[in-house]
């Protein structure tokens, strides 16, 4: 029993990660992942919404009719994401100015719906605690460390500070859309290989 | 029957618990975010003239639309150490992505710069718009200039839209600076 609650947590880094297995989200995945800072704000934000949303729903499942469910669960992610803007917006206006729409638009993003569907609605309150925390987690390390490489070599900077020497010419295509499928392209070969070899 | 009232109303609860959230947390949040933005309003007018004094609302250009989809928010006049004096013009214009909140500030025949306060644009593209490397072109800009992007005016690239979008409304309100208060206070 112990054990199967600790694969809720540690399928979400790898085997089923949102990002390089599942495939959801890559919308706002490549949209932030330009720069480390809103890779950052990013994670955090939207680890919030999926931990509050997931464990909202475990909790309400029982008293949810079936037939209006995904409206109650839009609430319960419209809800969190609301906050985060907000909140981000009263404390932190330069982190919420650079993420522009982005913040909102957790709440339309497949990952949340696609958990809270597939696996918060038929799972128990601390196996979606698990399963909340795993995704999260396996969403923000693909999306910084995506953000790490794009920063680095496409503008020269890491959190805005200059790295890179003068002399160094930014690969700017991996600051647009395609550099980044292109990275992402290349984690999911990497991820694909590693656990074919593993297995 | 039944199961639509008791659908309707677990939907109705929910949706009132969780507005009732909202509203609790915007009631903390909104003087916050009023104060970061005052805050913000204020260092931009700083930064765009760096010899201001005071600057105080001119009232009667309060929400004012001058064509379409340039509104203007408010007008500052500010008082520069040497007795001269510039306007900081607050208004609201399409980007790309939706509306795009600014202040243009202006003086004598000039652009003395532009600030983003609040933009929807694609981040790492359009969102240059709010960077120096951008905006620093428009600083002095007289605005008898075409301020035609690509030709007078560097674009972003990718965001060619963004671009002259802000070009466009520097144009656009310096124009209505020009005929309404610049000459008027001649």
């Amino acid at each position: 029993m112990k054990k199967n609650i600790f694969k809720e947590f540690t399928k979400g880094l790898f085997k089923e990660n949102p990002i390089l297995i599942i495939m959801l989200g890559l919308c706002s995945c490549l949209a932030v992942s330009t720069d480390v800072s809103n890779a950052l704000g990013m994670s955090l934000g939207f680890s919030f919404v999926l931990i509050i949303s997931e464990l909202l729903v475990s909790i309400f499942r029982k008293i949810i009719p079936n037939e209006v469910r995904i409206p109650i669960f839009l609430i319960f992610i419209a809800v969190p994401t609301t906050i985060v803007d907000l909140v981000m917006k009263a404390y932190f206006p330069s982190l919420s100015k650079s993420m522009g729409v982005f913040i909102p638009l957790i709440v339309v993003n497949c990952i949340v719906l696609g958990r809270i569907e597939a696996f918060s609605y038929k799972k128990n309150f601390v196996e979606n605690l698990m399963d909340s925390l795993g995704m999260a987690l396996g969403y923000s390390w693909v999306i910084i460390v995506l953000s790490i490489i794009r920063e680095i070599f496409g503008k020269g900077t890491f959190l805005g500070i200059r790295v890179m020497p003068e002399v160094y010419q930014p690969m700017s295509i991996l600051t647009s859309p395609p550099g980044g499928f292109f990275l992402i392209a290349v984690f999911i070969a990497l991820l694909n290989g590693i656990l074919k070899r593993r297995s | 029957m039944k199961n639509i009232i008791k659908s309707g109303l677990t939907v109705f609860i929910i949706a009132t618990i969780g507005t009732l959230l909202l509203a609790w947390v915007y009631s903390f949040t909104s003087p916050k975010i009023e104060e970061q933005k005052f805050l913000t309003i204020k260092n931009a007018i700083e930064e765009i003239f760096p010899n201001q004094t005071e600057f105080n609302e001119i009232p009667e250009y309060k929400n004012k639309v001058i064509e379409n989809n340039i509104n203007i928010i408010t007008i500052y006049k500010v008082e520069l150490q040497d007795g001269k004096e510039g306007f900081i013009i607050r208004a609201t214009y399409s980007g790309y992505g939706g509306k795009v909140e600014s202040l243009f500030g202006y003086q004598d025949q000039n652009c003395k710069g532009v600030y983003v306060l609040e933009h929807s644009e694609t981040p790492g593209l359009g969102s240059l718009i709010t960077s120096k490397d951008f905006t620093n072109q428009f600083i002095n800009k007289n605005l008898k200039d075409p301020f035609i992007v690509k030709e007078d005016v560097q674009a972003i690239t990718g965001a060619t839209i963004s671009s002259r979008a802000i070009s466009n409304a520097i144009k656009i309100i310096g124009k209505f600076y020009l005929e309404n208060i610049y000459g008027g206070n001649k």
